[in-house]
């Protein structure tokens, strides 16, 4: 289950992803990661039967956590299925069917977010996740 | 034996007109014979939904009062062109916002006036005696205009030029991203859907044709700009009532640092009047080879890397000397059908009559390239032909030697052979200098070294230098040896001097 997580940036001293996994032996991975001066975020993929366990901690080491359950909308009156997003995600979301069709899996998406700034119709958004 | 369109339009009154879309058709040819596929098909309807920069609206706003001549003139804060009249005006499709930038243009305006959204207009004008207002501000949509009046001069291409990238670096264009070192390609158009190529000697298009145009009826009113039927390269230029059109099939768009434009959508039915015109609808996408270009290559002439078929295309990677390149549409194939189809549908149900046109387009047309009067300087112009260098086994000091009794801020690093390997600037050194560091130039120059040829624009060589935030470009020669340098300095010394 993907997890989105904002932290202040003194956090990254510390080793707090190594401590989780070692703590619950969950295979968390780190789909992105960014840092700025006053915030930084992280998308993370949670292994399903570890996800309470872990979300737990992350909150009790302080950062503000959202559920990715779907990280990115397609607005289809706007999509006109030309296939620039097949173009240029890293992760492999749409695909081009044999109807020329653009199917999203949505939920492999890591909001990188190059999709939503080259789709040429706006169609695409990234969600806030829910808290 | 012959049809007429006469003929075919008492079929679709009397609901017995046979119709099929493009792509159906070449399949009954390649099974039935032209001839028989004659006998079966009275009209063949084709689609294409692209990007197609070439368009724009006339827009009739009815008088103010007092009245205004419209002179400077936005809607949603993007300009129309005033220059015609009191209160017409054009909006172009990749004018962009103001004050939103690339994002929202004139296709974007286009497309919210289809949907009947509110437009806000600001408009200034000096006053005369008959125009004595000023400045107005109005909120309009596209009910309160007199007229709306889509007029594209160049749409629905017979073909549309692969772009590709050679270059170490992304390059955003109107063809989308282009990935370095070849890693994709992109194309736009239908292919064997697509209008022209299913009449392409003009045997039925011509001026007066009706057609489906973004939802609503259009017309073609000649040769779009740059029709170019001998290269295999037509054009259409096409007019339509926009209060009659359909959101759904247009879109208003922005490319990333390119800007906006307008995805429109567009149908031309052929009547299969013969044999001859039934065998052209044939056509299929193996058959319809274009150009892979590198846009790497930022000139007119771009070359051309191999020819490559629309199935090719379509298949997802084409094969070009033993290296695939992965393939991207930028049009939409599935909206192309969706015009193909709706038409088709019109045309069952009676909703939609052939014309006849009134003069076929142009097989002849030829284009030329732009005259230019003034000379633009080349970098072999302006460049410095004695060019200092320096040896990767060079040290530090050895390096800063060479620049201070040279008067140099970039020095070219070559091999012993003489070749080109890297370079290195005054601020390479100095930081040495202050880490107190030793070391060779080969191991502190910059390796990937971008560099200019001698036939180039001095303006291609300056937006490079600023593109990517450096300030010298050596040029070499075939055998990689430095034969000139151009900086920063000397092209801002050439702007300086007024040329």
């Amino acid at each position: 289950m993907k997890i989105r997580l904002v932290y202040t940036p003194s956090i990254i001293q510390e080793p707090l992803i190594a401590e989780i996994i070692l703590e619950t032996g969950a295979k968390i991975n780190i789909n992105r990661a960014d840092i700025g001066a006053v915030s930084g975020e992280m998308v993370v993929d949670v292994p399903e039967d570890k996800y309470n366990r872990v979300v737990r901690l992350f909150r009790d080491k302080g950062l503000k956590i959202s559920l990715l359950h779907q990280p990115i909308f397609r607005d289809d009156a706007r999509c006109i299925a030309c296939g620039i997003c097949t173009l240029i995600c890293p992760i492999g979301v749409f695909t081009i069917e044999e109807d020329w069709s653009i199917s999203l899996e949505a939920e492999r998406c890591i909001q990188c977010g190059v999709c939503v700034a080259v789709c040429p119709t706006s169609a695409l958004a990234l969600s806030e996740g829910e808290v | 034996m012959k049809k007429t369109i006469d003929e075919i339009n008492e079929r679709i009154k009397d609901g017995s007109v046979a119709v099929v879309t493009a792509d159906r058709m070449s399949e009954i040819v390649s099974e039935l014979g032209p001839q028989k596929a004659f006998e079966e098909v009275d009209v063949v309807t084709t689609g294409t939904f692209g990007a197609m920069c070439s368009s724009g609206a006339f827009l009739n706003f009815g008088h103010s009062d007092p009245p205004m001549k419209l002179v400077d003139v936005w809607l949603n804060d993007v300009k129309a062109y005033g220059g015609i009249a009191a209160v017409d005006l054009f909006i172009g499709a990749t004018q962009a916002s103001r004050s939103r930038g690339e994002v929202y243009g004139g296709g974007h305006v286009i497309e919210d006036l289809i949907s009947k959204k509110p437009i806000d207009v600001f408009a200034r004008s000096p006053g005369t005696d008959c125009y004595p207002r000023k400045e107005l501000e109005t909120t309009i949509q596209i009910d309160d205009l007199n007229q709306a009046i889509m007029l594209n001069p160049r749409n629905a291409y017979q073909r549309y030029a692969v772009a590709t990238n050679s270059t170490e670096r992304m390059l955003d264009t109107y063809m989308g991203p282009l990935f370095p070192n070849f890693q994709n390609a992109t194309y736009s158009g239908a292919g064997e859907l697509s209008p022209i190529p299913n009449d392409p000697n003009f045997d039925t298009i011509g001026i007066g044709t009706r057609i489906f145009l973004c939802g609503g009826e259009g017309y073609i009113i000649g040769e779009g700009t740059q029709h170019n039927p001998r290269g295999h390269f037509s054009t259409l230029m096409v007019t339509g009532d926009m209060k009659g059109m359909n959101p759904e099939f247009l879109r208003g768009a922005s490319f990333k640092n390119y800007g906006p434009t307008l995805y429109i959508g567009i149908g031309v039915p052929i009547p299969i009047l013969n044999e001859k015109i039934a065998e052209n609808t044939g056509v299929r996408d193996e058959d319809l080879l274009t150009d892979l270009l590198d846009y790497g290559i930022q000139r007119r002439d771009r070359p051309v890397l191999a020819k490559v078929s629309y199935s090719d295309l379509k298949s997802g990677e084409i094969e070009v000397e033993g290296r695939v390149i992965k393939t991207y549409p930028l049009s939409s194939y599935s909206l192309a059908k969706k015009v193909a189809d709706t038409l088709s549908d019109q045309i069952k149900r009676g909703e939609f009559f052939l014309s006849e046109s009134v003069k076929p387009l142009s097989t002849t047309m030829v284009q030329n390239p732009m005259r230019e009067t003034k000379e633009h300087p080349l970098v072999m112009d302006v460049m410095v032909q004695d060019v200092i260098t320096v040896k990767e086994d060079y040290n530090v000091q050895q390096v800063a030697k060479t620049m201070v009794d040279g008067q140099i801020t970039h020095v070219p690093v070559v091999s012993n052979e003489g070749k080109l390997v890297g370079m290195l600037t005054a601020w390479d050194i100095a930081k040495m200098v202050a880490q107190g560091r030793e070391a060779l130039a080969g191991e502190i120059m910059t390796r990937k070294v971008l560099t200019a040829d001698l036939d180039e624009p001095v303006e291609l060589a300056a937006r490079k230098i600023e593109k990517y935030n450096i300030s010298a470009l050596p040029i070499v020669n075939s055998e990689n040896r430095v034969i000139g340098i151009i900086t920063g300095d000397m092209i801002s010394r050439l702007i300086g001097r007024g040329r």
